[in-house]
Parts: C-alpha cells; sequence; structure tokens
C-alpha cells in the first residue's frame, strides 16, 4: 500500500469510529428521541470529569496544534500570547467562573444569552446576544473546517485537494454533531486529549532528534540563526509587537471566561469551588503550548518559504517529512479530532442559543425547538464553510477576530451583572459601537491599529457609550431588588444572619 | 467558625452591603504582571538559560507560576 493510502486509511477508520462512539454515547438516552436538553447540554448530567475534559480539550483545538505553530513559523514570539490569555484568563475565571455558575443555578438559566435576558428583564435582548455571539463564533468554526481540511489533505500526500478536505471536514463534523449531541462529544474528547497530549510529546522528542541531533543543537541553531524571531515584534513587518500582546492577552484573557463555549462548561460544573479548583490547576497545563510553537520554528529550518495562510501547514509538513506513514495517519487523526470535537461543541453552543433564545420567541416553533436547532446547526456550518473558501485566512488571525466580537459582550453581560445601574439602552448603544469598530476596523485592514489590537479599541468605545447612555439616557423602571438581578462570587456573600449567630 | 474579618480596614468595606473583604484576591493579578507588566523588562533574547532564549524562560517561568499565585487566593479564601 502506498504512504497515501495508508495514513488516509487510519484516519478513515478513526473517522467511522468517531461517529460510532458518538452514537453510542447516545444509546440507552432516547437515541434520535431525546429532547433538545439531552442533545445541547447532555441531559445535564454530565459528571464533572467530563465537563472539565470538555472545557481543558477547547484549550487544544486545531488552533493550537497547528495555528500555533504556523504562527511561530510566520512571526515567532507574538503567537505566545496564546499562553499568556489563557493563564491569566484562568485566573479571572477563578472569580467569574462562580460568579456566573451561581447566577444561572439560582435563577435557572443555561448560557450568556439567558443571563442577559434574565439582568435586563428582555426576552428579545437574549435574542440579540445569541445572534451576535453565533456571528463571532463562525470564524471559530472556520478555524477548525481550515485545520481540518488541511490534516486531511497532508496526510493524503496530497490525494485530496485542500478543497475537497475542507468540505469534508465540514461533512464529518456536521454529521457527528447531529447524531451525537453534548455527550458524545464528550466521550470523543477523552480520545482526542489522549492523542493530542501523545503525539505532541512525542514530537516534541523526535523532532529536535531527527533534524538537528538533539535539542541543545537545535536551540544552538534556532538563537544565533533565527534571533529575529525570538522577541517582539518577532518576524518581518508583523505589526504584533510588544504593545499589541499586552493588549490581545488582556482582551483575551477578560473574553476567554464570557465565551459562550466557556460558560457552557461553567454551569455544568457541580459546585462553585470545583471551578476555583479548576482554575488553580488548568493553567500549568499551558506549559504544552510551547511545544507547537518550538515545532513551527524546527519546521523554519526544514521546510522554509510557506506564506499567509500556507503556514498553517507547517507542523504537518515536518511530520509527513519525517515520520512513517502509520504514524503520520495518527498524527492526524489527533489533529482531526482536535477540530472535531471543539468545532461541535462550538456548534453545539450556537444551537443551544437559539433554541433557548430565538426560536422560543416564535410561537410557531415552540416545541420543535430540538429540529429547528439542528438547523440552525448546520446553516451555521456552512456559512463557515463558504467562508473558508471565500475569504481563507491564518487559524490564529481567526481566532483573534472572533475573540475581538465577542469582547464587546463583556460590558453587557459582566458590568450589567454587577453593577445595576447600566441600563438595557446603554449596554446596547455601547454594543452597537463596539461592534461597528471591530468590524470596520478589521474589514478596512486596520487590525492591528497603530500597533493596539483592534477589539480593544472598540471595547474602550463600547464602555465609554456604555457609562455615557447610561447616565444620561433615560432611567429603567424595573422594580425587581438588586439580589434578583445582580450576580455575586457565591464567597464574597456576607454570611446569612443564622450562621453569623451560630459562629458567635 | 472565625470568618475573615472586615473590621481591620473598615474604611475598605463597601459602605452597607456587609459584603465580605477578600484581599487574597490580588494574587490573581500577578500573572497579568508577569506576563504583561514585565513584558518591556524581559523582551531579549541574552542570557540564553539552559540553551532557551530568555524571552521564553520568562514566559515559562510565568507559566508554573500561575498555578502557584491562583493556589495562594484559594488559600485565603479556605483559611477561616
Amino acid at each position: 500500500m502506498s504512504s497515501a493510502a495508508v495514513a488516509t486509511s487510519i484516519l478513515g477508520v478513526f473517522m467511522v469510529a468517531t461517529v460510532g462512539l458518538g452514537l453510542l454515547a447516545m444509546r440507552g438516552r432516547g437515541g434520535g428521541q431525546g429532547g433538545l436538553a439531552e442533545w445541547s447540554v447532555g441531559g445535564r448530567s454530565l459528571g464533572a470529569v467530563f465537563i472539565w475534559v470538555l472545557m481543558a480539550g477547547e484549550g487544544y483545538t486545531s488552533f493550537s496544534y497547528l495555528g500555533a505553530a504556523g504562527w511561530g513559523y510566520n512571526y515567532g514570539a507574538p503567537v505566545l500570547y496564546v499562553v499568556a490569555y489563557m493563564s491569566c484568563g484562568y485566573a479571572v475565571g477563578y472569580v467569574v467562573g462562580p460568579m456566573l455558575w451561581a447566577y444561572a443555578r439560582k435563577h435557572s438559566l443555561v448560557g450568556i444569552t439567558d443571563m442577559v435576558a434574565h439582568r435586563y428583564g428582555k426576552k428579545w435582548a437574549g435574542a440579540v446576544v445569541a445572534i451576535l455571539a453565533s456571528v463571532f463564533l463562525l470564524p471559530y468554526i472556520q478555524l477548525q473546517i481550515t485545520g481540518m481540511g488541511v490534516v486531511v489533505s497532508t496526510i493524503s500526500y496530497g490525494a485530496i485537494s485542500l478543497n475537497w478536505a475542507y468540505f469534508i471536514g465540514f461533512a464529518v463534523t456536521v454529521g457527528f454533531v447531529v447524531v451525537s449531541g453534548l455527550r458524545g462529544s464528550a466521550w470523543v474528547s477523552v480520545l482526542k486529549d489522549l492523542l493530542v497530549i501523545l503525539t505532541l510529546g512525542f514530537l516534541a522528542v523526535y523532532v529536535p532528534l531527527h533534524y538537528f541531533g538533539g535539542y541543545e543543537n537545535f536551540l544552538d541553531r534556532v538563537v544565533t540563526e533565527k534571533a529575529e524571531w525570538l522577541t517582539f515584534p518577532g518576524h518581518g513587518e508583523s505589526g504584533f509587537g510588544q504593545w499589541w500582546f499586552i493588549t490581545t492577552s488582556f482582551l483575551n484573557s477578560l473574553t476567554v471566561v464570557i465565551f459562550p463555549t466557556t460558560v457552557a462548561g461553567y454551569l455544568g460544573a457541580k459546585s462553585a469551588d470545583g471551578l476555583r479548583r479548576n482554575a488553580m490547576w488548568l493553567p500549568a497545563y499551558n506549559v504544552l503550548l510551547f511545544v507547537p510553537m518550538l515545532l513551527g520554528l524546527a519546521a523554519l529550518f526544514v521546510v522554509p518559504g510557506l506564506t499567509g495562510a500556507d503556514s498553517n501547514l507547517a507542523l504537518f509538513k515536518l511530520v509527513v517529512d519525517s515520520l512513517p506513514a502509520w504514524l503520520v495517519g495518527v498524527v492526524g487523526v489527533a489533529a482531526a479530532l482536535s477540530s472535531i470535537v471543539p468545532m461541535a461543541v462550538f456548534m453545539l453552543v450556537i444551537g443551544t442559543m437559539w433554541g433557548r433564545s430565538v426560536l422560543g420567541l416564535v410561537p410557531r416553533w415552540r416545541g420543535r425547538e430540538k429540529a429547528a436547532s439542528q438547523v440552525v446547526v448546520v446553516v451555521a456550518g456552512a456559512l463557515a464553510l463558504v467562508l473558508t473558501y471565500t475569504a481563507p485566512n491564518t487559524l490564529v488571525r481567526l481566532s483573534l477576530i472572533s475573540y475581538e466580537g465577542m469582547a464587546q459582550l463583556l460590558p453587557m453581560l459582566l458590568l450589567g451583572l454587577v453593577w445595576r445601574k447600566l441600563t438595557l439602552a446603554g449596554a446596547l448603544s455601547g454594543l452597537v459601537v463596539g461592534v461597528g469598530v471591530v468590524c470596520a476596523l478589521v474589514f478596512t485592514g486596520n487590525d492591528p491599529l497603530w500597533g493596539t489590537n483592534a477589539g480593544i479599541v472598540a471595547l474602550a468605545l463600547n464602555l465609554l457609550v456604555a457609562l455615557g447612555v447610561s447616565w444620561g439616557g433615560p432611567a429603567e423602571n424595573d422594580d425587581r431588588p438588586d439580589d434578583q438581578v445582580l450576580a455575586r462570587d457565591p464567597l464574597s456573600e456576607p454570611l446569612a444572619k443564622g450562621a453569623e449567630t451560630v459562629a458567635r | 467558625m472565625p470568618r475573615v474579618a472586615s473590621d481591620d480596614h473598615p474604611e475598605e468595606a463597601p459602605s452597607g452591603s456587609g459584603r465580605r473583604r477578600r484581599p487574597q484576591l490580588l494574587w490573581l493579578v500577578v500573572p497579568y504582571v508577569l506576563y504583561l507588566g514585565a513584558l518591556p523588562l524581559v523582551n531579549r533574547v541574552q542570557p540564553v538559560v539552559l540553551g532557551l532564549p530568555f524571552l521564553f524562560v520568562w514566559l515559562l517561568g510565568a507559566t508554573l507560576l500561575t498555578p502557584v499565585a491562583v493556589w495562594l487566593t484559594w488559600r485565603g479564601d479556605h483559611r477561616r
């Protein structure tokens, strides 16, 4: 058998097994008969371990696997913003996670759209957030389709063209998500994490040995020949200097805690303290993120000359060049799963947001939310596929756009939950301005703007407008007491009166 | 069981809300200082430590210290 046939068969077998595992996960759970809740939030019965696996798994998408190597190859040091924002984000999550968890539990809410609808007492506000959040998740889905395409095309040794490979990635994932739902994703996620950690660990040892005769020589050559890559602003006219790194990491670290998929993980937790414990030791995991970046630097020596979106291929060019076909297949499976699982979770979150907050508003669709949500999922996937063909981009670039847009929800959601005086009119005006500015800057090629992350520029204006309109605009007549509307970290609550007397 | 007293700095307690003070939350600023605040000082290749350029060594160190910072907060929250 040719190399292409071996590697492609291994990938094919695993893809079939993946969908099979998804189906198996749903057996005895009502199968296709289960309602929207079973499909979208696993019937809210997923154990802490599965929820954790899903959350940790989102840190290892094809974005970190392939994208980090690609940007490491293109620019070098700037890609380390990923490590910075994830670590800082976990620290913020220590406070925000339990706060959102307690809020959702108290008022039986299932996501950020619900929270907004409850906070401002308007169902349609939730629908607006659902639509916006879905739009900003599209680049992230496109990212996964692109990643999957790269994998399929490369490990077929070019027999499958990139364009067909994108379509295969889309088809496999949509099929998987429709049949399996969140429970299936959690099952496959375990397999995925194992494979990703094993293959990354292996590559981290093997690549320097194979090409450079060891780490010493590899690092020595990097330091002497590629020093430009090792400090900011990195290689070439990147525009990604220190200030960009600082603004981007700061913005993303705040955004990641309200990212709809992160919140889905928070809400699935059994206790607030479980979330705090996760925030404590998940950051240590980020050490693994240095590996793909180093591999990207190694690729500079081995496969020079990749430019633009082609740098997504950097890691796999190395793999194909140095490993026997069956191992190429295994690494391919790891990378493919690291696209499929997160993409499935993103699509599910979109489906849930629409099922809860948008479709429920239309009387004709009530009772058919699951089918309607699945249609939304397929449409969202198809849109992302179209974007993949019409606006190809590097994986990291796509992730940045997603975060810059999602960040605009920060004042409305996070500030709104702790500060009563923020009015709906204020929050919405800010949101409109913020989203407008992000779109304008990104689509005119002005991101970064003067070395600053465009999302943070937009967020500053967003916040100013939100505060201005809240102060100067019409007052709200919402007569619910503060503790029905605002959220608090349970640890910051004053102790109950009874408990205090006992203590004394 | 004694709880974290808010009596030592009463002027810093939010007025009227009776919210518990948690000074240990300041530990969560540590990763921001290490990754972002210190960046201009550590943006350099030399000195090379164990073959790794200095910027990487620093960021790797920050990655290992972040769990420690979050742990210190957690410990503060659980010591009452």
